[in-house]
């Protein structure tokens, strides 16, 4: 048995190319998350930049065990299969990149309403006194140059694949690259002695990545709650939906078109106008006394027959 | 710091807007270049230059005197700065708030690096060793938070770790 329908040869391909840049991201940023952690001083903008690229772990491993299981075909405890994996995950990665904008916000305010002046220290390298603010620009260099690059790769190929986790994570990339810039501003502020360089540059960024969050969460929110498909970056509905919309309507007059997103698949259903819920009779067929909680049965129709209304709906 | 010299650009860069990443980094290398020429780190408040040619205060908390290795440091220290030492007893909570106000430019007295006073002090670098309880804590000298310049020379004078 068919349950899903063959995918296009260049999809597949985007969807390797992916996975295999979500496995890059996944050691790159585990490799910054130890080069920062040794170089994190008394910075505000290098502790939350750190912080960051730990959430910034997320979004990968949720990609790539969304995609792992959402072709799997339905079991009896998921007898509509796994596509909704991508949603799960995909609003989980808008919270944690929502998360981190929050965070990020709230420290930086924190640093500037107590008026804290940071210290950063030296260390002896070969007998010579080095200030610690080189060292930390030397690893917030080193943490902003690979998520530019996959965030750029990743931003083409989410789009390609209509994948939002994917999409949120790139953005979180960004985010990365652009507190791990922040964070080397911040220090030169403070070398230069500026007390409060470190956090306004942090809280000037968070603005941004809690947009992006946002954003993200609300159309994940909407997926999860069968909402019509949304575009990929912005919280209108998709012109791929409203198109299929359109033309199911066209072919079905009298009858309601219902759409809607399971992870990257849409998923349409046509009901009649006059379409009501299940009678009180039918349903205590099937459900005897928790006839109340059943609300529809639906018959899909077989996978060749015409989009058009069918027949024994309409008595025209 | 030195005066800026004026700046000069070519017209290319007209179409460069601050936000993009060449902008950024055009940003980051111009502000290196103008870091060369004064003072990095430089202190927030300037405690380097108050004590230059004039008096290093120094508290001590919870004794009379420093130790050993803290008077040969802090002597190389007022000295670095041409600086006249005078001592400042009392209180541990009072000289760190003088630390914090400036009246007071640096804190000796086997103060352990896992002081819970870190959070309103600059430490520096691990100078000795005391025991508090039966542990051995490496003992630091504090700095008022931000004065980095300070702290620098400080630990200069440290020099090795032991």
């Amino acid at each position: 048995m068919k349950h899903y329908q063959q995918l296009p040869e260049d999809i597949v391909d985007a969807l390797t190319h992916a996975r295999r840049l979500e496995w890059w991201t996944l050691g790159f940023i585990s490799s910054i998350v130890i080069v920062m952690y040794f170089a994190v001083g008394s910075s505000q903008a290098m502790k939350s930049a750190w912080a960051e690229d730990l959430l910034s772990l997320l979004p990968p491993i949720l990609f790539l065990a969304a995609t792992a299981v959402e072709r799997k075909p339905p079991t009896e405890f998921y007898p509509y299969g796994f596509h909704r994996a991508g949603s799960l995950g995909f609003f989980a990665s808008a919270m944690a990149l929502t998360a981190m904008g929050g965070y990020l916000l709230f420290e930086a305010a924190m640093t500037l309403l107590n008026r804290e002046h940071p210290s950063i220290g030296s260390v002896r390298v070969f007998g010579r006194e080095v200030w610690l603010g080189w060292f930390m620009m030397a690893a917030l260099l080193y943490s902003v140059i690979p998520p530019v690059i996959l965030g750029r790769k990743k931003k083409k190929l989410a789009r390609k694949l209509r994948d939002k986790i994917l999409y949120t994570d790139a953005d979180m990339n960004a985010a990365d690259w652009q507190t791990g810039a922040a964070g080397i501003v911040g220090i030169i502020g403070i070398g230069l002695g500026f007390w409060w360089a470190d956090a306004a540059a942090a809280g000037i960024i968070s603005f941004s990545i809690l947009n992006d969050g946002l954003r993200n969460t609300r159309t994940a929110f909407a997926e999860l709650m069968d909402g019509a498909p949304r575009k990929i970056d912005a919280a209108e509905i998709s012109e791929t939906a409203k198109q299929i919309k359109h033309r199911l309507q066209k072919r079905n007059p009298n009858h309601r078109v219902q759409i809607r997103q399971t992870g990257r698949y849409i998923r349409a259903v046509v009901v009649p106008e006059r379409h009501e819920a299940i009678s009180q009779e039918n349903a205590k067929l099937l459900a005897d006394k928790d006839a109340w909680q059943l609300t529809e049965v639906s018959r899909a129709v077989s996978s060749t027959t015409a989009l058009d209304a069918a027949n024994e709906d309409d008595k025209r | 710091m030195q005066a800026m010299e004026p700046a000069v650009e070519p017209p290319r860069c007209l179409h460069m807007k601050p936000t993009t990443i060449p902008g950024l980094l055009a940003a980051l290398v111009l502000s290196l270049v103008t870091l060369s020429a004064c003072s990095f780190p430089a202190d927030m408040h300037g405690t380097s230059q108050k004590v230059s040619g004039s008096v290093l205060v120094v508290g001590i908390l919870g004794a009379d005197t420093a130790g050993p290795r803290e008077t040969e440091i802090i002597n190389r220290i007022a000295q670095h700065f041409d600086a006249r030492l005078m001592w400042a007893s009392g209180e541990s909570h009072r000289l760190v708030s003088d630390l914090e106000s400036g009246k007071v430019h640096l804190l000796a007295g086997a103060i352990p690096q896992t002081t819970p006073f870190s959070n309103k002090i600059g430490l520096s670098r691990p100078l000795a060793y005391t025991i508090i309880g039966d542990k051995r804590h490496k003992t630091v000298l504090a700095v008022r938070k931000g004065e980095n310049a300070f702290l620098l020379e400080v630990n200069r004078a440290i020099g090795e770790s032991p």
